[in-house]
C-alpha cells in the first residue's frame, strides 16, 4: 500500500468514511478480568462529517478510537475506514492506513520531547514514507496555517499547552488524512486555548473536507459537533 | 533522527554518561592491550621477513678470549654447506657483543636487545632485501675506514647522532648514518666495516694462539632458495662441528603459536570488560523503553512500523556504543602515548602500537556489539502493542 494511492482513494465525495457493523470489542477476552467494551454497536460516519463521540469514563469511547484509530482489532463485527477493513486488514496495511489516512489529536499534547515543532509535524509524513522535502515543506505550510510559523524549532517543553496541541494538530494534517480522530483535545487547555484549538479543527473540517470525530466529555465541545454519538456500557445511546 | 538521539541522551545526562563509560572503560581495556599485541606483532613480523630465506649459523666455539680456531672450522663448515641441496650462498659474518655493562652509555636497555657489533662482507649486502633502511646520514661504503651505521635505540641510549664518535673496545668510530626503527636487532646494532670486524674480533686474542685464521668470522648466513625445506637444512647444518642453525620457518611458528596464545588471552580479558560494558547498555535501554512507553504509543498511533520503532532504539544504542568507543580511544591514545613516552625515557622501546585497523575495529566492534546490546529492549519496543502502550501510561 504506497502513499500515493492514500493520499488519492478513488471514492466518491459522499461516501462514508467509516462503517461499523456489530462491533464488539472484549477486552482480555477468555481471562477472568475480561471486560465488553463496545457490545454490538452499528453506526456509520459521512466523508466530511464532524461528529463528537460523548460518554461516561468506561463507556467504551477510548476503544471505539482506538478501532477507528486501526490501533486494534474488533472481537467480532467490522470496522471499515476508508475502505480498509481493520479486522482483515495486514499489520503492514493497519501500520500504512494509519501513517496515511488517519490524523491522531491526543488529549495531553503527545508530542515528541525529542523532537521540534517542525520534526514533530514531519513525523507521520516519515513514516508514511513521504520524501523529506515535501513533507517539510507541507509541514511548514500548517504550521503557518496554525499560527505557529515562528515556532517551528521549538521543543515541545519551549511551548504553551495551546501551541503544542496547535502543533498536535497540524502533526494530525500532514498527511492530508481522511480521518481526523481527536480524543479530548481541550481537556488540558484553558478556555482561550480550547476556543483557538476548536476553532481550527472545524475551520479544517469545514475548509478541507477532512472527517472530524472528537471524542469529549465536554458539553462545550460536544455542542459544536453536527452529529453527537453517545455511548453508555459499550452500546450506543439513542 | 540523530539530533533527536542525541536531545533523548541528553534529557537523562547522568545514565547517559555511565553507560558510555562503561563501553569507554572496555574500549580502553580492548585498544591499550591491543596496541600491545599490534606491537608484538610488528615485532615478529619484521624478524621473520628479515629471516624467512636465510638460515643463520652462528659459530658456537668462539668467544673474545681466544678460542679462534673455531673460525677456522666456521670457513670449512661454509664450504660444505655450499654444497647442500636448495642453498644459494654462504655468507660469513662477524658479529661481537658491543660489551658495555647494563645501563652503561649505549646499553639501549633493559627491555631491548643487547648492543652487538655487525661485520657484513659486501657479498651480504646483497641479501639483506628487508633490512631495515638508514633513516638519517648514509649506509656504509666500501671505502670506509673507523665507520659505523648504529641503530635507532643505540644511537638514544649513547646520545650518538650522524658525525658523533663511539668507542668500540677502546677503538672510535665515527658514526656515518642512524637505521630506521625497525624493532628487531638493528635497533640496537652498531654496523662497521667487515675487516674491522674481523680486526676487532681479534683485538683480544693472547699472543699464546699459534696461527690467527685466515678469514675470521663468527655467523654464517645461509641463504636458501624460496622453497628449501629450511628444517631440513637446519639439521644438516646442526651436524657439523661447532654450528648451531635454527629453522627460521619454525622459529616464526613458535613465534606465532606464543603470539596467538598472548592474543587470545588479553582479547579475552579486554572483552570481558566490553561485553560487561554491553550489559549496561541493555539495561540502560530496557529503562527507556519503559520510560517511553507512551511515546512508542504515540508513534505507532501516528503510523510507525514495528521497524520503525526498532531503528529508532538501535540507533540510539549504537550512537552510545559510538560515544563510549570515542571516548574510550581518545583516553586509551592519551595512556598509550604517556606510556611509550615514559618508556622512552627508561628503556627505549614503545610497548604500544596503535594502530589505525586497532582503531577502526575497536570502533566498528562497540558499535556492532551495542546494536547487538540494544536489540533486545528495542524488539520489546517494538513488539508493543500501541493500545496497551497509550493505555498504560496514559
Amino acid at each position: 500500500m504506497n502513499f500515493d494511492r492514500l493520499s488519492a482513494p478513488d471514492a466518491a465525495p459522499n461516501e462514508n468514511v467509516v462503517a461499523i457493523r456489530n462491533l464488539v470489542k472484549v477486552h482480555a477476552a477468555g481471562s477472568a478480568t475480561q471486560v465488553r467494551a463496545l457490545a454490538g454497536i452499528s453506526l456509520d460516519i459521512a466523508r466530511g462529517a464532524h461528529v463528537a463521540v460523548v460518554g461516561e469514563s468506561g463507556s467504551g469511547k477510548t476503544t471505539l478510537m482506538h478501532l477507528l484509530g486501526a490501533l486494534d482489532r474488533p472481537t467480532s463485527g467490522s470496522v471499515v475506514v476508508d475502505g480498509v477493513d481493520i479486522g482483515r486488514a495486514s499489520r503492514a496495511e493497519l501500520k500504512a492506513l494509519r501513517a496515511a489516512r488517519i490524523g491522531f489529536v491526543f488529549q495531553g499534547f503527545n508530542l515528541i520531547a525529542s523532537l521540534d515543532a517542525l520534526e514533530n509535524v514531519m513525523l507521520p509524513a516519515r513514516y508514511a514514507r513521504v520524501p523529506a522535502d515535501r513533507a517539510r515543506e507541507r509541514a511548514r505550510r500548517l504550521l503557518a496555517d496554525v499560527g505557529l510559523a515562528d515556532r517551528m524549532h521549538h521543543r515541545p517543553a519551549q511551548l504553551s499547552g495551546g501551541q503544542q496541541q496547535r502543533v498536535a494538530i497540524a502533526r494530525a494534517l500532514v498527511n492530508e488524512p481522511a480521518l481526523v480522530l481527536a480524543d479530548e483535545p481541550t481537556g488540558e487547555l484553558d478556555r482561550r486555548s480550547s476556543e483557538t484549538v476548536l476553532g481550527l479543527l472545524e475551520g479544517i473540517q469545514r475548509a478541507d473536507g477532512h472527517t472530524l470525530v472528537v471524542v469529549t466529555h465536554s458539553e462545550a465541545v460536544w455542542k459544536r459537533a453536527q452529529r453527537v454519538i453517545r455511548i453508555a456500557d459499550g452500546m450506543l445511546v439513542a | 533522527m540523530l539530533g533527536a538521539v542525541l536531545h533523548n541522551l541528553r534529557s537523562r545526562a547522568l545514565r547517559t554518561a555511565l553507560t558510555v563509560g562503561g563501553i569507554a572503560i572496555g574500549i580502553v581495556a580492548l585498544v591499550v592491550v591491543g596496541s600491545l599485541a599490534e606491537r608484538l606483532q610488528t615485532i615478529v613480523g619484521r624478524s621473520n621477513a628479515l629471516n624467512s630465506n636465510e638460515i643463520f649459523a652462528v659459530s658456537t666455539g668462539f668467544d673474545r678470549d681466544g678460542s679462534v680456531t673455531a673460525a677456522d672450522s666456521l670457513n670449512r663448515a661454509a664450504r660444505q654447506i655450499r654444497r647442500f641441496g636448495g642453498v644459494r650462498d654462504v655468507v660469513a659474518e662477524v658479529i661481537v657483543p658491543y660489551g658495555v655493562s647494563a645501563g652503561g652509555a649505549g646499553d639501549p636497555g633493559r627491555f631491548g636487545p643487547p648492543a652487538l657489533v655487525f661485520g657484513f662482507p659486501p657479498a651480504a649486502r646483497v641479501y639483506q632485501t628487508a633490512a631495515p633502511q638508514v633513516a638519517s646520514g648514509r649506509d656504509l661504503r666500501p671505502s670506509d675506514v673507523r665507520a659505523a651505521v648504529i641503530g635507532a635505540d643505540f644511537a638514544a641510549a649513547a646520545d650518538a647522532a650522524v658525525g658523533s664518535t663511539i668507542a668500540i673496545y677502546g677503538n672510535s668510530f665515527h658514526v656515518v648514518g642512524i637505521i630506521e626503527k625497525s624493532f628487531t636487532l638493528f635497533d640496537a646494532a652498531i654496523v662497521v666495516p667487515f675487516a674491522q670486524a674481523q680486526a676487532l674480533m681479534l683485538q683480544d686474542v693472547p699472543p699464546t694462539v699459534p696461527a690467527l685464521p685466515r678469514a675470521p668470522a663468527t655467523a654464517l648466513m645461509v641463504v636458501v632458495d624460496p622453497h628449501a625445506d629450511t628444517g631440513l637444512l637446519a639439521r644438516r647444518i646442526n651436524l657439523l662441528t661447532g654450528l648451531q642453525a635454527h629453522d627460521p620457518k619454525a622459529t616464526a611458528a613458535n613465534f606465532a603459536s606464543v603470539t596467538s596464545i598472548f592474543d587470545a588471552i588479553i582479547f579475552g580479558a579486554a572483552l570481558i570488560a566490553l561485553v560487561v560494558g554491553a550489559f549496561s547498555i541493555v539495561n540502560t535501554m530496557t529503562i527507556a523503553v519503559t520510560e517511553r512507553t507512551r511515546e512508542i504509543g504515540i508513534r505507532k498511533a501516528i503510523g510507525a512500523g514495528d521497524g520503525d520503532i526498532l531503528r529508532e532504539f538501535v540507533v540510539e544504542a549504537a550512537v552510545i556504543g559510538a560515544l563510549g568507543a570515542l571516548a574510550g580511544i581518545v583516553a586509551s591514545a592519551l595512556i598509550i602515548t604517556y606510556v611509550n613516552a615514559r618508556n622512552a625515557d627508561v628503556g627505549n622501546l614503545e610497548l604500544f602500537a596503535l594502530t589505525p585497523r586497532l582503531v577502526g575495529g575497536s570502533f566498528v566492534f562497540a558499535v556492532l556489539l551495542s546494536i547487538v546490546a540494544g536489540l533486545v529492549p528495542a524488539l520489546s519496543a517494538a513488539r508493543l502493542d500501541p493500545t496497551e502502550a497509550l493505555r498504560r501510561s496514559a
